[in-house]
């Protein structure tokens, strides 16, 4: 299963990814020791065990040196977008030869076209709150104010809902960060206790017309 | 003239007449390359400086220990001779030269010279007298306007040449505040070696460039400039403004940027035959580049939606005067939409969704006109002063515009809180317009050029 976690940067898309990561493990592991136990109703084939894996779409870029030339923040140097494409679903066939649950990762993933893709969470948070976290990673202001007006427009759901359809796509709020209930919240999908009819839409419009001065400042920058 | 993409791709700049007084072009010019961010090296030159904003200041261009793909020249005329050579020298690429009094004030014996050095040297020469160059994805940015005082355009595809470096500053600015996508900037002044003529051979082939906007006033080469604007145009949409179109302004135009000018109807003629788009004004350019940023059009069928009934006529008003045809809905449309809206709204088009439209009304209507094949473009006009419509419509129009296949064009008349909403959606790819008739001319702008582009197309093929 191929899993995307995306969004803007900000959004809590690697401690929730290094989140689900551990709870699939556990999950794997819980699966072992049933099979050891020989519990045979609960047990599952040995070929289906969980076997996770963590895919950065970022790091990719830097370990085959995509990157084209550099900006002023990590997030967005510019990448060779073709090649990554090329490359990283070539991995993802490695891969999977070892692993059958991977969770890609990156801000990238509405950029490049994944092939067989399961899932594709879009992580989302408010833009007055992801101010803050972009803040503190010293973000320069134009950086900032790309990235705010990015997700005000939820330019992270529409990208990935004409790459990869609508029916894929979960959005997740991730304005409380706290990784591990978001996380368990993506599991829930993944592993069918949630139906694709529970999703909601997350939409920050209301900002627009209560905090017109918020935008108009992102807006100038 | 092969080392021109040095101009815009280089490894390494030169700042020639770079200095630490704030207040001086060879100031700005550096503090813009560093703060910009500018992804290559910057080598600024100054015999009586150490260092300038933090970077190793070197005697001479000849004192630079790598190589150097541009160098800007900004230092008084005097030295400018002494200057190419070394740059001849020291095997230069490009040269930008910011440095005016050349043929523009009858200096032309200089000028000769300079233009000779880089000929036989082969290095691509912007200028002399023009404001540079900028770039937008690898921060090049030559042009000396301060930035506090200016905006610097967002990463797009639309590109500018401008002969004038006012005109050229103007239009930067613009685009900025409006949100438009810049790709490349060139302001090329005298433009004795390369003008409009040569830019406009390179930007043919500029893959990056979807949309090119032209300011110029004159030309030196009429064959090639039509020759390379008959290519061009084939390739993209090229929207031009010309200045010095009555005999007073040539005047002008011959102590500005020493160019001659040239009959305007002669011009004229030439614009009509190769499909390039002339406007009028900066702000019809700006009307019609915009337009582009939207999917081709591909028939005359308008679908209009407003919430204010009177916006609504004006716009069908406009539509008929320049030719095009209302999109007639399919009945099928017609009975879903009567379900969804309520009985006092007439499902006709223009669509008026009533005074107490909302967001939501907009987004049905707007899907309904997206999907409805009789329709080849839709206008929106946007009554923003009532009470029921709020600034949620930036979503649906933007989620809208992502997923459509054909025109949108946003007719917004209002003030501040307007042109708030207005700057949202317009950074985000939405051409907005404050009245009608700017919007239908710009429209009709776009389907002259694309039903032209055709006939051209198919001749082409035929022959």
């Amino acid at each position: 299963m191929r899993i995307l976690i995306t969004g803007c940067p900000g959004t809590g898309k690697t401690s929730i990814s290094k989140s689900l990561i551990k709870g699939l493990k556990r999950l794997g592991k819980a699966q072992k020791a049933q099979r050891k136990a020989k519990r045979k109703k609960l047990s599952v084939n040995k070929k289906d065990l969980i076997k996770p894996t963590l895919l950065e779409i970022n790091k990719i870029a830097d370990d085959f040196g995509l990157y084209e030339f550099f900006d002023d923040s990590l997030e967005s140097k510019v990448v060779n977008i073709k090649s990554l494409e090329n490359i990283l679903n070539e991995v993802l066939e490695i891969e999977e030869e070892k692993f059958n649950y991977i969770i890609i990762e990156g801000h990238l993933g509405v950029e490049i076209k994944i092939r067989k893709v399961d899932y594709v969470f879009v992580l989302r948070t408010n833009p007055l709150e992801l101010e803050k976290r972009l803040e503190k990673r010293g973000y320069t202001k134009r950086k900032i104010s790309e990235n705010i007006n990015a997700e005000l427009v939820d330019y992270f759901t529409i990208k990935a809902e004409k790459l990869y359809g609508r029916n894929k796509v979960f959005e997740v709020d991730t304005t409380t960060n706290n990784a591990s209930e978001n996380a368990k919240k993506i599991l829930e999908v993944v592993l069918g206790k949630k139906t694709k009819k529970e999703r909601k839409r997350i939409s920050w419009s209301f900002i627009f017309e209560r905090n017109l001065d918020f935008v108009v400042r992102h807006n100038k920058v | 003239m092969k080392n021109i993409k040095y101009v815009f791709y280089p490894n390494s700049i030169a700042v020639i007449g770079a200095s630490r007084e704030p207040n001086k072009i060879g100031n700005v010019i550096v503090k813009n390359l560093v703060e910009g961010g500018f992804r290559g090296k910057i080598y600024p030159v100054n015999p009586n400086t150490e260092e300038i904003l933090g970077l190793k200041c070197y005697k001479s261009i000849l004192d630079i220990p790598n190589s150097v793909d541009c160098a800007v020249i900004c230092i008084k005329k005097e030295f400018v001779l002494d200057v190419i050579q070394q740059c001849a020298e020291k095997k230069v690429k490009s040269v930008i030269m910011i440095t005016s009094g050349f043929s523009e004030t009858g200096n032309e014996e200089m000028e000769k010279k300079i233009l000779n050095i880089c000929k036989q040297n082969d290095i691509a020469l912007i200028g002399p007298n023009c404001m540079g160059v900028i770039y937008t994805k690898n921060r090049v940015d030559s042009v000396f306007l301060p930035v506090y005082k200016m905006g610097s355009p967002k990463i797009g595809s639309i590109s500018f040449i401008s002969q004038s470096g006012a005109i050229g500053g103007c239009i930067l600015d613009l685009a900025a505040y409006y949100g438009i996508g810049m790709n490349k900037f060139v302001s090329y002044g005298n433009g004795k070696l390369i003008g409009v003529e040569e830019l406009l051979e390179y930007f043919e082939s500029d893959n990056e460039t979807k949309t090119l906007a032209i300011y110029f006033e004159g030309i030196r080469d009429g064959k090639r400039f039509i020759k390379a604007l008959d290519k061009c145009t084939l390739k993209k949409p090229v929207v031009l403004l010309k200045g010095g179109k009555t005999s007073k302004s040539a005047k002008a135009i011959a102590s500005h940027t020493s160019s001659l000018m040239g009959n305007h109807s002669s011009f004229r003629a030439v614009f009509k035959k190769t499909n390039t788009i002339e406007v009028d004004s900066i702000d019809e350019l700006f009307d019609v580049v915009k337009v582009f940023m939207q999917p081709k059009i591909k028939g005359k069928r308008i679908g209009v939606i407003t919430n204010g009934g009177g916006l609504g006529i004006l716009v069908v008003d406009n539509l008929v005067e320049k030719g095009f045809e209302l999109a007639e809905l399919s009945q099928q449309k017609r009975d879903e939409l009567r379900k969804i809206f309520p009985s006092e709204l007439n499902i006709e088009n223009p669509l008026d969704l009533l005074g107490d439209a909302n967001t939501a009304r907009f987004e049905i209507a707007l899907n309904a006109m997206m999907n409805e094949e009789t329709v080849d473009a839709i206008i929106v006009c946007l009554l923003l002063q009532t009470i029921s419509l709020d600034a949620t419509i930036i979503n649906v129009l933007v989620r809208t515009n992502y997923f459509s296949k054909k025109p949108i064009l946003i007719v917004a008349v209002g003030g501040e809180y307007t042109n708030s909403i207005v700057r949202v959606l317009e950074s985000n790819n939405l051409p907005c317009y404050p009245s009608p008739e700017r919007a239908v001319n710009a429209l009709r702008k776009m389907y002259d050029y694309y039903e032209n582009l055709n006939h051209r197309l198919s001749r082409n093929r035929k022959n």
